[in-house]
């Protein structure tokens, strides 16, 4: 199996089988795009992913190598979010910090798979919630006025049980 | 239950109150009946009074049955998916029933009477005397019980407000057949004077609000936070793609965030889809509103159960519905009983609809006047218990060559089903799925033409044909529909062995068939069915009184992994009596 250097932000390189790391859809159209040969033995700088995060996605890349490639993006596509793997719900028990860092560098590699898991991940966390209970869950500001606040307590009320 | 309060002060313990007990008065809604509706075997109007046949357990006509059990009407290619799964309902609630007691009480009891197939209700509702508010009374997971019938007494939410209204939603698709309640009883309170009873209504008893979120009020005092913030980072389609999996409920709170949230939270793009059946009780004129500013591409629409009793709605919805004309395609109105014909005129407006359900709107289709006339894509059309007439039908499957899915259970007011059927053989060639449950206006001639449906899965023609010679029909239908998976024949009564063994013999994809109430056919035929259908999951052989209750154990030893139905009353009331 051929394999690939990826070189995280703080200049760790990390060999990978280059197939695990085409489920980035990033590093797979700059493989393409590049011509970058499977054989050659370039390093490839990944400016925005660190270290610690870049291993957990080649660790969880590696676990879904197999897995089927992921259906089209369109509006029928599963928005539940009770359908998360046992294996992934552990993968995902990570601080708010890493979580959110696992986001970002899902999207900027574009892991589809990986980027589904950990937004439906902080959809549950914020599912059931209340503003309040919102803002402290992720340290958020409020940052409406009062009057502000209570219009947009009013626009929303519908849902509410009275 | 959870929202219990430790402060509770019942209204009996404050001011003088009777105590009543009383059962069902009048039947105001429904979404699941087994009958049609002149007749009162198994109609939700048995629930009226008191109980008669509890506690004796089985199938009883006297009763209210549910039409679906188990998850035989989910494998349907016709059910209807969620259209917006993000909303999906915890509890799973399929159906309701609401009643009315002929006086208001503060509820403190209520005592469901299942008779058959007992664990269905899920919620229990009690509708406010005073103004048109829905409060929750319980709530559970759908309940697992032995064969026997059940008391069915839940500790309810303590209220001191007074209820006369009462509805039950069930979830049965844990259960092994058909779920059956005799009697509901509502036990409760009720001021001794009018008085009191005026004051109550008002709540001048008790005007001390319900704290609200009251425990964060500490929150407040932090200023300064001391994580931080990480949703900063993240750019404004990371957010939206966070937020497409949250449902209705939880997106109208992360409006309340902050700005930011709030400015995301309206993007057109969340509001493609709406299921509002889950939030029935909440909806109203204002939540029309509301969802008239988010939403500018809607695709499809579930408002189910919702909006009945309340004015102006049907006018609200209206206005919605043509403010999305161009893009809706789904659109599911079951139990909407306010729908008009103006209302279908403009549902015709909505050009690319392709799965329309009208389930139980009774009334919406008017005499000798074509409706849906602009309709010329669907696919799916699902018209239960409504009062559409042969002429109208027969027009919508003319201009509907993609139809696949047509259900018209319970359809009164077709009279000649036959030129239907014929219709369609001419018109409909896609049709995979035809469901005519209790229509009764079908004869043998009309079945013939089945055989014109190559591509037909399922076919329920359940008590079509119940008083009337099959002759030789059911050829037609072996012949010509070689993929046929599901098969109702219930109550052919004409039916035998000898006519029922060609089917048995070609149509090799059969996975559920029944021939409930076919008093002639024999052990031998059930065997020959087991034996020589190798997909067969599902035999409903009920009341068939040829076949001896040995014969189907046996059977079901030597088939366990089909289902064998064999509805029956345990008990003979003659006999205990």
């Amino acid at each position: 199996m051929p394999n690939i250097k990826l070189q995280s932000s703080d200049g760790e390189t990390f060999e990978v089988d280059v197939e695990i790391a085409k489920c980035s859809v990033t590093i797979k159209t700059m493989l393409e795009d590049l011509g970058m040969d499977d054989e050659e033995e370039e390093v490839v700088p990944l400016p925005n992913v660190n270290s610690a995060i870049l291993r957990k996605v080649i660790h969880w890349a590696t676990y879904h190598k197999d897995d089927p490639p992921p259906p089209e993006d369109d509006e029928n596509k599963e928005k539940r979010t009770d359908d998360i793997s046992s294996w992934d719900a552990d993968f995902l028990k990570v601080d708010q910090g890493t979580l959110f860092e696992l986001i970002l560098a899902a999207n900027y590699l574009d892991i589809k798979g990986l980027l589904d898991v950990t937004c439906k991940t902080v959809a549950n966390m914020i599912k059931g919630k209340a503003p309040e209970e919102i803002r402290k869950t992720f340290n958020i500001k409020n940052d409406f006025t009062a009057s502000e606040e209570e219009q947009v307590r009013k626009e929303n009320e519908w849902c509410e049980e009275k | 239950m959870d929202n219990l309060k430790s402060d509770f002060v019942p209204a009996e313990t404050l001011i003088k109150m009777y105590h009543l007990e009383q059962y069902v008065h009048v039947i105001l809604d429904y979404t699941s009946r087994y009958n049609n509706s002149n007749s009162s075997y198994y109609s939700p109007f048995n629930l009226i009074g008191k109980y008669e046949i509890y506690p004796f357990y089985g199938d009883y006509p006297e009763t209210y049955f549910l039409r679906s059990y188990g998850t035989w009407w989910k494998k349907s290619d016709s059910c209807q998916s969620n259209y917006r799964p993000q909303d999906f309902d915890p509890l799973g609630a399929e159906d309701y029933v609401t009643v009315e007691f002929e006086s208001a009480v503060v509820p403190r009891d209520i005592c469901i009477y299942e008779t058959y197939n007992p664990g269905a209700v899920v919620r229990i509702w009690g509708k406010l005397a005073s103004d048109t508010h829905w409060v929750l009374l319980w709530r559970g997971h759908p309940q697992q019980y032995p064969s026997k019938s059940r008391k069915f007494h839940p500790k309810i939410r303590p209220v001191n407000q007074l209820v006369n209204v009462i509805r039950l939603e069930f979830n049965q698709s844990h259960l092994q057949y058909h779920y059956s309640v005799d009697a509901i009883l509502l036990g409760g309170f009720q001021p001794v004077s009018d008085l009191y009873y005026n004051m109550m209504e008002r709540g001048l008893f008790f005007l001390k609000k319900p704290e609200e979120a009251s425990k964060f009020s500490d929150m407040d005092k932090y200023s300064e936070f001391f994580g931080e913030d990480y949703f900063v980072k993240l750019p404004y389609e990371v957010m939206i793609h966070i937020f497409q999996y949250l449902d209705l409920k939880s997106l109208c709170r992360c409006a309340r965030v902050n700005k930011r949230w709030n400015e995301i939270v309206n993007d057109p793009f969340l509001y493609q889809t709406l299921s509002l059946k889950p939030y029935w009780y909440l909806v109203n004129c204002n939540t029309i509103d509301y969802f008239m500013k988010k939403c500018t591409s809607l695709k499809k629409l579930d408002i189910s159960w919702c909006g009945n009793d309340i004015e102006g709605f049907d006018k609200k919805l209206a206005i919605f519905i043509g403010a999305n004309c161009d893009t809706l395609t789904h659109c599911s109105l079951s139990n909407c009983k306010y729908i008009s014909r103006e209302m279908l005129t403009e549902l015709s407006t909505c050009r690319n609809l392709v799965d329309l359900r009208l389930k139980n709107v009774t009334n919406c289709f008017k005499l000798d006047n074509p409706s849906l006339q602009y309709l010329d894509k669907l696919v799916t059309l699902d018209l239960t218990a409504t009062n559409i007439e042969d002429g109208d039908l027969i027009c919508i499957l003319k201009e509907n060559p993609n139809l696949k899915h047509l259900i018209i259970d319970l359809c009164e007011h077709l009279t000649n089903l036959d030129i239907v059927v014929e219709a369609a053989a001419d018109y409909n060639p896609k049709l995979t799925c035809w469901s005519s449950w209790k229509t009764l206006s079908l004869t043998a001639e009309g079945v013939k033409k089945f055989g014109k449906f190559p591509l037909m899965k399922e076919l329920d023609l359940g008590w079509c044909l119940i008083n009337k010679d099959p002759g030789d029909c059911l050829r037609y239908i072996v012949d010509g529909c070689p993929h046929l998976s599901r098969l109702i024949l219930s109550e052919w009564r004409g039916l035998n062995d000898h006519l029922i063994i060609p089917l048995i013999m070609t149509c090799k994809e059969l996975t559920q068939l029944d021939i409930f109430g076919i008093k002639n056919i024999t052990a031998e035929l059930c065997e020959k069915a087991l034996l020589y259908l190798p997909k067969l999951r599902l035999l409903d052989i009920s009341f068939c009184d040829s076949i001896r209750q040995d014969e189907v154990e046996i059977l079901r030893r030597q088939y366990p992994h089909i289902t064998i139905q064999r509805s029956c009353q345990y008990s003979s009331m003659n006999y205990l009596n």
